[in-house]
């Protein structure tokens, strides 16, 4: 193998690792990471951001068993 | 339960986020689109409630090899009862003109379906039904919250009873038992059948024998001549709701509804018809009306059910109060040849005759009544019989001087109808206590001020005062208040507005006022007890003290939003409101109410303090033990809510 092909091997792999290594904790911590909890964890942004929901039970109801 | 703010439903607590499904991505779950920061965006193509639209594709498909199991519950969970309610169409098929089934089955979807839940809202969230919203802060928990989750949509019935909102609460509750320690994994996990019969068809269904064993054998011989023959409710049971005539439809807004025309609290013993059922080979059975009727779908069409009578509308229950000592067990013949405690034809209406052919209970069926039975030792002749009266006396009696007639329910209440000639006066809304803000709150203000105000309704210490409502709660603290505040001739409306009605009298819509009077009563303060003196007679044992509210609140599962912290008086017995008011505001006979509270040692020599939450359910039982005639009760007006603030003692059961 020439020297020239063995260095881009060894750059190919650090690039994998890096990568792998990068990647790693964005998957393991997804939840955390996820735009859904910069509303989701705080009472405040989900006051301001909650759209008018109307009642979906009747006051006419009866209870249930 | 009162649905939590928009807000908190779908707030995510910190703790979920280190769980093994916080680790998670919420895609993964919920799909949309969590790269995206706008709202709309975000959620587009988001699924809210991943294991109702597919168990096995949400909780089922989970890769992790720690959840093997979920990939087995979810197999067999997708068709249980609490994910299918397969048993109604199985039923409405039974009395359906078959014909119009297209039309019934979508009533049936749109009225009788909104039930259902599956693993969510067992594990996670409330359900839908119960208007939704997280636990916990979106933490899956391996046992579902009976508060939040199983009596949420278990109320009416199920959870009222348990909890003593309707009779005594059941032992097993007060022994701090939750759902999930009768009614285990295996049962609400199991597939029904297609063709299920009914719910207690389920071969997982639990039965009072899993635990009680070997009864015939034990050391109770009621049980070695009953095992086998009666259902354990029968003994064991107390009253219970009897719903009738469920109607449907939609609101102004268009929101379906159903809604029961009628409920009696009351409880009946038929034939067992359905011994097929796993454990049901017993003869005799408790029996609960169920809602059905004929016309329940007339909103949609007519001539529906041509086939009704051939399903009973008086089924099999199993209710949720149980007690080790019941007021029918009480005494062989409370029972044996008691015709009224046994369905009868006179106890059916024209509708469902022919449906509860095989239920009812002939005389040549009915137990005899057993000889030579000692009768209970039971005292009545103290009980101040003028301090109840029925709407026949009411009805008879309404020109009789002095007579003043009050309706304590809310001001709606009573512009929708009332009895002709009643004054309207909310005792929550009028004055009478401390506000919430107050360092005491919600203890009586002073005998001037109670005065002026009983005064300024027309009422004066010398009348006689009869106060109604909707299920006693708010008439009998006012007849209380009334006692405190010096009236000498008060009473209590049996039955309240349904027992007016009941008794075929009209209401009206006309407001009524009278003049304004002088009170002039003359305060009687021995009536109501401080903190302090509560403590003091605890402490030498020189008075029983009845907590009158519900079960969960006494073990300090839930409390006051004023309460400093959850608890009990220490040594207080806990006697809960639906104990002494039937629903509806109708009450048991003297004797069974004298019965009950001597099984907790109280009799009528002995000083009796009655406690809560704010002195309202205080006053409540306080009233029930001066019409049995107890000579020394008092009502603890700084109650649960004044004593955990100010006082150390205090209790937080298991």
């Amino acid at each position: 193998m020439k020297r020239g092909q063995r260095l881009c091997y060894i750059a190919i792999a650090a690039l994998v690792g890096l990568l792998a290594g990068g990647l790693f904790p964005a998957v393991a911590l997804a939840a955390e990471q996820s735009s859904c909890l910069t509303c989701h964890l705080y009472e405040s942004m989900l006051v301001k951001n909650r759209s008018v929901a109307t009642p979906n039970v009747s006051a006419m109801q009866s209870g249930s068993g | 339960m009162a649905p939590l703010e928009p807000q908190k439903k779908v707030l995510v607590s910190r703790e979920f986020l280190s769980t093994a499904h916080g680790r998670n991505s919420c895609e993964s779950c919920h799909g949309g689109d969590s790269a995206r920061m706008n709202k709309a965006a975000a959620h587009k193509g988001m699924d809210p409630f991943p294991s109702i639209t597919s168990p096995q594709k949400s909780c089922g498909s989970c890769k992790d090899m720690r959840a093997v199991k979920h990939r087995e519950i979810a197999a067999t969970a997708k068709d249980s009862l609490h994910a299918t309610l397969s048993t109604f169409p199985e039923i409405l098929k039974s009395r359906a003109n078959m014909g119009k089934w297209k039309t019934i089955d979508q009533a049936r979807k749109n009225h009788c379906s909104a039930c259902h839940t599956s693993c969510g809202g067992c594990h996670v969230s409330r359900p839908k039904f119960a208007q939704k919203g997280f636990i916990q802060g979106h933490m899956f928990k391996k046992r579902p919250d009976s508060l939040n989750q199983c009596t949420a949509c278990h109320g009416s019935r199920v959870g009222n009873e348990f909890f003593g909102q309707r009779g005594r609460g059941d032992v097993h509750a007060s022994k701090g038992m939750e759902c999930f320690n009768c009614h285990k994994a295996e049962e609400m996990h199991a597939a029904a059948a297609k063709d299920l019969k009914g719910r207690y068809h389920l071969k997982e269904t639990v039965q009072c024998t899993d635990c009680h064993k070997n009864l015939k054998n034990g050391g109770v011989r009621s049980h070695a001549t009953h095992v086998g023959k009666v259902q354990c409710q029968v003994c064991h049971s107390q009253t219970y709701v009897n719903c009738y005539s469920c109607h449907v439809g939609k609101d102004g807004e268009g929101r379906a509804f159903f809604q029961n025309r009628r409920e009696v609290e009351t409880m009946k013993i038929g034939l067992n018809y359905d011994n097929k059922a796993p454990g049901a080979g017993y003869q005799y059975m408790l029996v609960r009306h169920v809602p059905a009727y004929p016309e329940m779908f007339e909103f949609y069409g007519k001539d529906l059910f041509t086939n009704f009578g051939n399903v009973p509308t008086w089924k099999r229950t199993s209710p949720h109060n149980i007690q080790r000592r019941t007021w029918q067990a009480a005494n062989c013949n409370h029972c044996h040849g008691n015709r009224g405690l046994f369905l009868a034809s006179a106890d059916l209406l024209d509708y469902e005759k022919k449906a509860n052919q095989k239920v009812i209970v002939p005389d040549g069926s009915l137990p005899k009544a057993v000889a030579n039975i000692k009768k209970l030792d039971i005292d009545t002749t103290r009980v101040r019989n003028g301090m109840v009266v029925n709407a026949r006396w009411l009805h008879d009696n309404f020109r009789q001087k002095n007579l003043v007639v009050i309706d304590a329910r809310d001001r709606s209440a009573y512009d929708k109808g009332h009895i002709e000639g009643a004054v309207s006066f909310d005792p929550l809304m009028s004055g009478l206590r401390a506000g919430p803000g107050a360092e005491k709150p919600f203890v009586l203000v002073d005998h001037k001020k109670v005065a002026e105000v009983l005064g300024k309704k027309g009422i004066a210490a010398t009348d006689h005062v009869v106060v109604y409502d909707q299920n006693g709660a708010m008439a009998a603290a006012l007849l209380s208040l009334l006692q405190w505040a010096g009236a000498t001739h008060v009473s209590y409306l049996n039955g309240g507005m349904e027992g007016w009605h009941h008794a075929g009298f009209h209401s009206s819509t006309k407001p009524y006022t009278r003049g304004e009077r002088l009170f002039n009563g003359t305060v009687k303060r021995e009536l109501v007890a401080d903190s302090a003196t509560v403590a003091r007679l605890l402490k030498t044992r020189s008075a029983v003290v009845i907590d009158s509210r519900l079960i969960d609140r006494v073990l300090g599962k839930t409390k006051h939003e004023l309460a400093s912290r959850a608890g009990a008086i220490p040594g207080s017995i806990n006697i809960p409101f639906g104990a002494f008011y039937m629903e509806n505001g109708f009450l048991k006979s003297p004797a069974e109410l004298l019965w009950m509270l001597k099984t907790y040692g109280i009799t009528p020599g002995k000083t009796v303090i009655t406690t809560c939450d704010t002195g309202l359910a205080a006053s409540d039982a306080f009233f029930i033990l001066r019409y049995l005639g107890f000579p020394d009760v008092r009502v603890h007006e700084e109650a649960w809510v004044v004593w955990s603030k100010t006082r150390k003692i205090g209790i937080k059961r298991p």
